[in-house]
């Protein structure tokens, strides 16, 4: 075997392993937050995932109905609190930031009418300077 | 220059070695961030993963809204489960996937169990075909059975499942399969909703029309970022020329804070401004475009 295949191999291993690495983080998270879409929401189907390192912000776009309650669960880590996530309108006015209360996993949004939102997620580097973060997402009836 | 190729390896090996033998986790995952996802840092530090991440309304949510008008139940507007044979293609089979998503909630909400029970075979056997049958629960389908009544259960779980079958695909880097599902069940949760409603459009459902301009771009971006195929993508770009002609003024409203339950109330104003001729044209072209993607 060759200097080069030896490495080829190395470095083939070494990123197979690294992706594994990070798809286990993710699932263990999503597992971790999936317990904060409690059983009167239900999810929205899809699976919202970043991996953010240091200050970096992580941008989710999404629609909110009139009539409608939203859970909103953000999860980083395998404890509480590590991600901020805000709330913000078309406009850039702040509806809600969970930096306000220790980073609360989750918070509900009653929306009265149909709106655009964007969410901001962000680590809280008092806690953690990488990770993957996770957002869900349920509403109610 | 073959020279040149062998430092080239080395350093790559080296620098992978790097990365797993030195520094903390936190510089692990970083890393391997850059290698599984397209993750670039503007100036004002925004990470854009896939460029962005958008999220299409659940069809589950037209389907209450079609409830909520008291719409008579309409089961022929359901895809049938036995034709499945036509969706050759990967993205057909996707699609095919989130209408099913759809019709599963609209059986479940008018406690239709036995569609129902079909709709999630029909799930399953896609699911099957699309190599995603891991992601779903193995027993999901007693657990519907048991289910069959409890409309709550049967929402959460077609909610579950669906959720899992994205983590599944976005793990497995298969956004093209991820989005295609999710167009299917917002077409499909769209035509549900005009063929339940009738000829006459109701207020609200007019006015929930209108509010998909968004998500429709949205929907766009995703498929062109993710392999859309083009004729799909340019039946949602002629809708979306449809949607030129609504306006939907924003209004902003302070919200209210309920910190004791965790609630925020976001009371802000959005008003559509629609004229018939124009969702006339946006209500044909939803029907066409579902009846190609089932063709």
């Amino acid at each position: 075997m060759t200097m080069r295949s030896i490495l080829l191999s190395i470095a083939i291993g070494t990123g197979l392993l690294l992706a594994g690495d990070m798809k286990a983080q993710c699932d263990t998270i999503a597992s971790i937050c999936e317990k904060n879409i409690t059983a009167e929401y239900i999810p929205d189907g899809q699976f919202y995932r970043a991996l953010l390192r240091e200050d970096e912000v992580a941008e989710f776009n999404l629609t909110l109905f009139g009539g409608a309650t939203y859970r909103v669960a953000a999860c980083s880590g395998t404890t509480d609190g590590n991600l901020i996530f805000s709330v913000y309108d078309k406009e850039r006015n702040l509806l809600f930031s969970n930096k306000e209360f220790n980073n609360d996993p989750y918070w509900d949004l009653v929306v009265a009418n149909t709106l655009d939102v964007v969410i901001n997620a962000e680590l809280d580097p008092t806690k953690a300077n990488s990770g993957c973060a996770v957002l869900l997402i349920g509403f109610k009836k | 220059m073959m020279l040149c190729n062998r430092y080239n390896w080395a350093a790559a090996a080296l620098i992978l070695l790097a990365m797993t033998g030195c520094g903390g986790p936190g510089t692990d995952q970083a890393t391997t961030t850059a290698d599984t996802l397209t993750v670039t840092q503007d100036a004002d530090a925004l990470v854009k993963v896939g460029n962005k991440l958008f999220s299409i309304p659940s069809p589950v949510q037209s389907v209450l809204l079609i409830r909520d008008l008291k719409a008579p139940y309409t089961p022929e507007l359901a895809l049938p489960t036995d034709s499945m044979a036509r969706f050759t293609t990967k993205e057909k089979q996707a699609m095919a996937l989130g209408i099913y998503g759809a019709d599963l909630a609209y059986a479940a909400v008018h406690k239709d169990a036995q569609r129902a029970l079909k709709t999630m075979k029909a799930v399953e056997q896609l699911s099957g075909q699309l190599n995603l049958a891991n992601a779903l629960s193995k027993g999901l389908l007693e657990g519907f059975k048991k289910n069959i009544n409890n409309e709550d259960s049967l929402l959460r779980m077609t909610g579950t499942a669906f959720r899992n079958l994205d983590m599944y695909l976005k793990e497995d880097e298969r956004n093209d399969v991820s989005v295609a599902v999710l167009t299917g069940g917002w077409v499909e949760g769209l035509y549900l909703a005009l063929g339940a409603t009738g000829n006459t459009l109701d207020d609200r459902l007019a006015k929930r029309i209108a509010e998909q301009q968004h998500t429709l771009n949205n929907l766009i971006e995703l498929q062109q970022q993710n392999g859309g195929s083009p004729e799909v993508i340019a039946l949602f770009q002629d809708l979306a020329s449809s949607y030129k002609d609504i306006s939907l003024e924003y209004t902003f409203v302070q919200p209210t804070l309920d910190a004791e339950h965790k609630i925020t109330y976001i009371n802000s104003e959005t008003k559509a401004q629609v004229s018939p001729q124009a969702l006339e044209g946006i209500v044909r072209k939803i029907r066409s475009i579902r009846s190609a993607i089932i063709a």
